[in-house]
């Protein structure tokens, strides 16, 4: 293994690229050979991948059905169990063929005879071909009817699918509702109330925090339906700064309930304040985002609808 | 599955005092689960699977948008630890690192092949903007989540415009480099260069994070 060479264009240029997933299928091949062997690409390629990976943390966590263990695992324990059975018949092959050819007074014997049952064969096979032939009509036809009702099956599994994912939703929904209940129906809690931040707006919303200020459940009502693109964000301040809590997920009625909690108060901020806006991946991606923190984050924002002093 | 099975189950942000690589506590840390796994030893894809089958489905279905899609990426993920560990080089690299890598690389693969079929696709199964679903996730962990996405949107946010698109558009839609030159109507080498600067930047910036 090299860690440097003189003559050899080390591919530097395409290092984070790599790391990214962002090069053709040619040039991640030629880095992947590199890399492969070169200790000062691939400690690069490392750095860069602990920054890959911590983007992955921006990602909501989702857990995922109890089913998919079963269907992860169990085709691996099948493949090994498959490959263990490969492995003891294979060489029983081997063997047989190897005492077949090496019989060769059987092989002498055999050989006019097999002269004779292969022009049989051929004219057997000719009668079987115009045979076969009438049926192809038959079995093409048995095939359109079979790919029909696979398209029905595909339908139904599809179906099936959003089903599932809908009552997923639904689970969701009731533990965030059971969540939310039980930390109303604490004693001590104490209690915001959020108003519109333009009149004339119905919308209304209250926060409720435990005691010691780490959680908190905001609720809001009567909050405007959204166009597909956008999202209500929860935001809090605090000496200027923004610092964004979520989404608020909104249903048909307006309705939409946050928990929230954090190592220290929350009670700690200025204000809470709810606007309507592009999603987060949208917002940062947009041309109207800027190098600046503060501008960045008011064009994330978006249009503001509920606030409060927490103060 | 209760809070406590989730976080357990995220080994992305190792609990203060454990190796960063490891499990709990009197369990093998990752390296050792992939030298099994190259021996062939099923309990240890199992226990590998259920420290990062969190991370790997949640990144599929953030990405893929579609629960069975991402069913399917996460089989192939693990499928593919079961037949390539032994690529994995414990002297060069993280395991969380790998895995993830490998995860990341396939949602990739599949969101390409998607987007190239995309013009003889039905329409109505083209789910790209369908909302993801919320449920499943702790309250803990989602409020926990915000605020290292918090963290993380911050570094994003000290990246000039046009580097912050690109790697938006590499890491969560799956571009190649060609593709974004294609999409912005941006000479190749332009883009090159926003990339590398924008994951160096990045890099400097996550530097206290990564370190953690």
């Amino acid at each position: 293994m090299s860690t440097s060479n003189s003559t050899y264009q080390h591919p530097f240029d395409l290092l984070e690229a790599y790391a990214l997933n962002a090069l053709d299928i040619d040039e991640e091949q030629a880095v992947t050979d590199h890399v492969d062997w070169c200790e000062v690409c691939s400690s690069i390629v490392e750095e860069d991948l602990r920054v890959v990976v911590a983007m992955s943390e921006t990602t909501p966590i989702v857990a995922p059905p109890e089913r998919l263990r079963a269907r992860v695992l169990a085709p691996i324990a099948a493949s090994s169990a498959d490959s263990q059975t490969v492995s003891r018949s294979w060489p029983a092959r081997s063997w047989s063929r190897v005492t077949w050819v090496s019989n060769s007074r059987v092989v002498r014997f055999l050989t006019p005879v097999s002269a004779v049952l292969a022009v049989v064969a051929i004219a057997v096979a000719m009668m079987l071909n115009i045979q076969l032939a009438g049926e192809v009509g038959d079995v093409q036809s048995e095939n359109s009817q079979l790919r029909r009702q696979l398209d029905e099956s595909m339908a139904t599994t599809t179906a099936l699918a959003r089903s599932s994912r809908d009552m997923s939703q639904v689970q969701g929904n009731l533990q965030r509702w059971q969540e939310t209940s039980y930390a109303l129906a604490q004693p001590g809690n104490q209690t915001v109330v959020l108003t519109a931040a333009r009149p004339g707006v119905g919308s209304k919303g209250v926060m409720v925090f435990s005691e010691d200020g780490r959680e908190a459940v905001l609720m809001a009502s009567e909050l405007a339906p959204l166009r597909p693109d956008s999202v209500y964000h929860v935001w809090l301040t605090r000496g200027g700064q923004w610092y964004w809590a979520g989404e608020l997920d909104v249903d048909d009625r307006g309705w939409g309930t946050l928990p929230m909690s954090s190592p220290e108060s929350l009670l700690q901020y200025d204000t809470v304040q709810i606007s309507r806006g592009m999603g987060v991946a949208a917002a940062m991606a947009s041309p109207m985002g800027s190098t600046d923190r503060t501008r960045t984050t008011a064009s994330m924002v978006g249009d503001m609808v509920l606030e409060a002093d927490l103060q | 599955m209760s809070n406590e099975d989730l976080e357990a189950q995220r080994p992305l942000r190792p609990l203060p005092g454990q190796p960063s690589e490891g499990g709990p506590e009197g369990e093998p840390d990752d390296r050792q689960l992939l030298q099994r796994i190259v021996a062939k030893d099923k309990d240890a894809l199992d226990l590998l699977y259920t420290r990062y089958v969190t991370p790997v489905y949640s990144m599929a279905l953030h990405m893929l948008k579609q629960p069975p899609l991402a069913e399917e990426v996460t089989q192939d993920v693990f499928l593919n630890i079961w037949l390539k560990a032994a690529s994995f080089n414990a002297e060069r690299g993280q395991p969380r690192s790998w895995i993830m890598s490998v995860a990341h690389h396939r949602v990739v693969d599949v969101i390409r092949s998607r987007r190239r079929s995309a013009t003889m696709t039905d329409p109505e199964g083209y789910e790209f903007l369908e909302r993801l679903p919320s449920g499943g996730a702790s309250v803990e962990s989602q409020v926990q989540q915000n605020f290292d996405r918090e963290r993380i949107m911050r570094a994003l946010a000290t990246l000039p415009d046009n580097q912050r698109q690109v790697i938006l558009l590499a890491y969560f839609e799956g571009y190649s480099q060609s593709e974004m030159a294609e999409h912005l109507s941006e000479p190749l080498g332009t883009i090159k260069t926003r990339v590398r600067l924008a994951m160096q930047k990045l890099r400097g910036a996550l530097q206290e994070y990564v370190d953690e």
